[in-house]
């Protein structure tokens, strides 16, 4: 009885995980191949990669989305983690739900009409179209998720350490700064990094709230994927792949040695 | 007993939770260097006294004293008293010494002097050695015994024990019970335990405070307050009790046989080792006739549930010193109550 | 009492203001726009609408203008099949693979769940892991494997199970499949969270008292689960509903989706007030469902608190 659970639990691991990282393997495994046609193997070859380093307008977006990224994660960081203390802490004030509904909503809505209810916005205010617009953008809808993150956290959190700081004579901002933060910091790195990867690798908001001089890579890589499948399109995730597996593990690795 | 102004006064304090007060109009004076408890059972409003005292709540109504100062108004972190959580609340990102430096540190004290008072506490509860240590890396009672170590090492006036020795066990508490005494004496700080326990609170304290919805019960020493409880509730709570109301004919022989005069009080309360048990045979007739319903052996003690001819069941308390024949279930026996263990209860 | 409290207030209500300001100006604010646009009308300008409000309205002349009102835009919504349809599509397309991403999340968080602790928060980070590269990669990928000269189609050809390509791609099917594969990770958090968080010693009671393991499984485990599919479902089905990327990659020119056709005439037909309608009325649409999404967040976090 306990084997046939075991091989079924095994079964149901081995499917699910092939199906989520067959078509990535796919994806690596045809960056390599040196024809261009999918159902063509032409060899292992590296002229895909080559060709991407030598494109500078690519290599621009990926700057841009970088750059995008990381402003928008710390905005959206430091915003959502003020917005936890609020709702854990503040019990009950006037408009809560209004509050507590607005920072639940982005996490569902559809990103279309996100992205069109910015650029109104945009628009309505006489505000150009650029680098901070997306920025923006992405603060918003990201915001959600660290809150989220953070909340979970601080629900968990003993308060008795804080009346235990008070009680040896910190005040509300010392215990904070010296106890409740520290404690709650992996929540806001988990946080962060999660805003980075969601503003990294968003389309249709950056799509309605771009500037001309600020397309992000997912809009290049969108408009190149509408022209078809490319062996460049490959390579270009496969990088990108590497690059999130590489921070990943190191995240890893670090909270394992924290752990010890 | 209590000479000189209070350490700790409370007037006229009410705290309420919504519609229910925790404590209600409750007056109280703790002296300076005493061993105190409050003692009562859950949700007697013992803990919301503490934190009042801490300065974690503020009370609706009334005025906190520390010393001459009204603290009502004064936030927990500039109050001359510490505490000891009941589930420690050890800083887990810190190791030992960083957490029993922690309150000097807010003081400003300079850092030769924090680690001469961080080792002296170290030696004081028994830790050398493990400063370096992390909370994971403790055992309960040496956990314990940091938080002890952390909240005694601003030499605070007074020190505040919620429920200290709730998670431990037997031996564990009994050997811990006398050396909270001890460090209590040694340092001369006044110590308030929190407690529901009440045989803790007689170990350990020297003045009592029974707490019951709110209101204060009654305050004396613990051997006040088993001789002479004041009402039927703290007569109960305070140790094993037998209570006899006044108006069942067999009771009435009982009190009649034992003095006339307590007959007068609504109620009668006698403790169970006070009440004297002996086989019919060696009785000769004096006492009332009863039969033994059960027992439980105890070591050092047998507790016999013994039925009156009423249905009336006493609890009585008998020492297995070795020289009496222990009872059995279905025995034939005696019971007498000597007049001095009569105990008056008005309410 | 206020020296203490007048402090504390001021720190409290800055921690409070700061977001609450900002998601008055990026999120709220906007919504109120997209609905006053949607009231105005379509013209051949820079931004193409006619406003009918503007700053520097008077009282007096708001009345006059909310006579000009025009409803012309969600008259035209309505008179038009292709957004009746695409907002049908959407629905049915969104709950087909809200049922289909539940079927294949929960044995996955199952197994997972019943893993040895050891193992679980490493399995749990390799399922979740994929949701860290780019959901566009992903999609993508989909489709050099589901298009007819893809990798699906040439494999089976190959062994000789089929004789002509599937023809998956750029129909609702393929929509489903990359929907299921890009929102797994939202199904399957809640879901393992409820399985995780049954005690054990549960499941060892039913067997006690001489429960079969399917029944242990369909009497206990499903039903205390509830709350997780629920908020899982939530999670898949209202954003799948507004889905642009995935519609437009791996649908066709007969898959119709509200997201696309949103899209498609904000900025190819250049038609504002009939896409921000369109916005209002797949907000709408989704009003059931976020409201009931909006209670399952509140009463946990009610609970917590």
């Amino acid at each position: 009885m306990r084997a046939g659970a075991s091989i079924a639990r095994t079964g149901a691991l081995a499917a699910g995980f092939a199906f989520l990282y067959g078509p990535i393997l796919l994806l690596v495994i045809y960056s390599f191949n040196a024809s261009r046609l999918v159902t063509v193997w032409g060899g292992v070859s590296t002229r895909w990669y080559a060709a991407l380093l030598q494109d500078a307008q690519l290599i621009a977006r990926v700057r841009i989305s970088l750059l995008v990224a990381m402003f928008s994660a710390l905005i959206a960081t430091f915003n959502g983690t003020l917005a936890a203390i609020a709702l854990v802490r503040f019990g009950r004030f006037r408009t809560r739900t209004l509050f507590a509904g607005a920072i639940y909503a982005p996490l569902v809505m559809p990103e279309v009409i996100l992205g069109l209810s910015l650029l109104l916005l945009f628009v309505a205010l006489g505000i150009e179209r650029g680098f901070w617009t997306i920025v923006a953008a992405h603060a918003t809808f990201t915001m959600c998720f660290v809150t989220v993150i953070v909340q979970s956290r601080l629900v968990n959190f003993d308060r008795a350490l804080e009346e235990a700081a008070m009680d040896l004579g910190a005040g509300p901002v010392r215990t904070f700064t010296a106890i409740t933060l520290p404690l709650i910091r992996p929540a806001i790195v988990a946080g962060f990094l999660l805003a980075f990867t969601l503003s990294l690798d968003d389309l249709v908001i950056a799509s309605f709230t771009a500037g001309p001089g600020s397309t992000t890579l997912p809009m290049r890589v969108y408009s190149q994927v509408r022209l078809g499948v490319s062996p460049e399109i490959n390579a270009i995730s496969t990088l990108m792949l590497a690059v999130v597996g590489i921070v990943l593990l190191s995240v890893a690795a670090l909270s394992r040695r924290r752990a010890q | 007993m209590t000479s000189g102004a209070p350490l700790v006064r409370l007037d006229g304090v009410t705290k309420r939770f919504g519609a229910v007060a925790a404590v209600h109009d409750l007056s109280l004076d703790i002296a300076a260097g005493e061993f105190f408890a409050l003692l009562g059972p859950s949700g007697c409003g013992k803990t919301t006294l503490m934190r009042l005292i801490a300065g974690f709540e503020q009370p609706d109504a009334g005025r906190v004293f520390i010393g001459n100062d009204d603290v009502t108004d004064v936030p927990p972190h500039k109050r001359p008293v510490n505490m000891m959580f009941q589930s420690y609340a050890l800083f887990p990102h810190m190791s030992v010494e960083k957490n029993i430096a922690f309150g000097l540190k807010q003081e400003g004290m300079p850092r030769a002097e924090i680690s001469e008072r961080v080792a002296e506490m170290l030696r004081l509860v028994q830790l050398e050695g493990l400063g370096k240590r992390r909370p994971d890396q403790l055992s309960g009672g040496q956990k314990q015994r940091v938080a002890l170590a952390r909240a005694l090492a601003k030499r605070p006036k007074l020190l505040l024990l919620d429920e200290p020795l709730a998670a431990l066990d037997r031996k564990l508490r009994e050997q811990t019970q006398f050396e909270l005494k001890e460090v209590q004496r040694r340092l001369g700080t006044a110590f308030v335990v929190v407690t529901h326990d009440q045989e803790e609170a007689s170990v350990m304290a020297s003045r009592i405070a029974v707490m019951r919805a709110g209101k204060l019960e009654q305050i004396g020493t613990p051997a006040e307050i088993y001789a002479r409880p004041a009402s039927r509730f703290v007569a109960e709570f305070f140790g094993d009790i037998n209570i006899l109301d006044g108006d069942v004919r067999s009771e009435r022989e009982l009190l009649i046989a034992a003095d006339e005069s307590t007959g007068r009080s609504a109620a009668t309360a006698v403790r169970p080792e006070r009440i004297v048990v002996e086989s019919e045979a060696a009785a000769a007739s004096a006492g009332l006739p009863a039969i033994v319903d059960d027992l439980a052996f105890r070591g050092s003690d047998t507790l016999y549930r013994v039925r009156l001819q009423s249905g009336k069941i006493l609890r009585v308390v008998a020492s297995n010193s070795g020289d009496r024949n222990a009872f059995r279930p279905g025995d034939k026996v005696r019971v007498q109550i000597p007049p001095d263990a009569c105990i008056p209860l008005s309410h | 009492m206020d020296s203490r409290w007048t402090a504390r207030a001021h720190r409290d209500w800055l921690v409070l203001a700061i977001p609450y300001g900002w998601l008055l100006i990026f999120f709220l604010a906007p919504f109120a726009l997209v609905l006053k646009i949607s009231l105005s009308q379509s013209a051949l300008r820079q931004p193409p609408y006619e406003p009918v409000f503007s700053w520097s309205d008077s009282f007096q002349s708001l009345r006059g203008k909310l006579s000009t009102l025009s409803l012309d835009s969600f008259g035209g919504l309505l008179s038009d099949s292709l957004y009746l349809e695409s907002y049908i599509s959407s629905v049915l397309v969104a709950a087909v693979s809200t049922i289909v991403t539940l079927l294949v999340a929960y044995p996955f968080a199952l197994a997972i769940a019943r893993s040895s602790p050891k193992i679980r928060p490493i399995l749990l980070g390799l399922a979740i892991a994929p949701f860290w590269t780019s959901f566009l990669i992903r999609v993508y990928a989909w489709i050099a494997i589901l298009k007819d000269e893809g990798l699906l189609n040439h494999f089976l050809l190959s062994i000789g199970v089929i004789d002509a390509p599937l023809g998956i791609f750029a129909t609702n099917t393929a929509i489903v499949i990359g929907i299921v594969y890009s929102y797994l990770p939202f199904m399957l958090l809640p879901l393992y969270a409820a399985i995780e968080g049954q005690d054990p010693a549960l499941l060892e009671a039913a067997a006690d008292l001489g429960a079969s393991p399917w029944r242990a499984f369909s009497r206990i485990t499903l039903p205390l689960s509830a709350r997780g599919i629920v908020a899982g479902s939530l999670l898949v089905f209202i954003p799948a509903v507004g889905e642009f990327v995935i519609p437009d990659l791996l649908g066709g020119s007969d898959t119709l989706m509200i997201g696309r056709t949103l899209w498609n005439d904000f900025f190819l037909n250049r038609d504002w007030p009939t896409a921000s309608a369109a916005a209002i009325v797949l907000l709408i649409l989704l009003v059931g469902p976020l409201l009931v999404y909006e209670r399952v967040q509140l009463r946990e976090e009610r609970q917590r608190a």
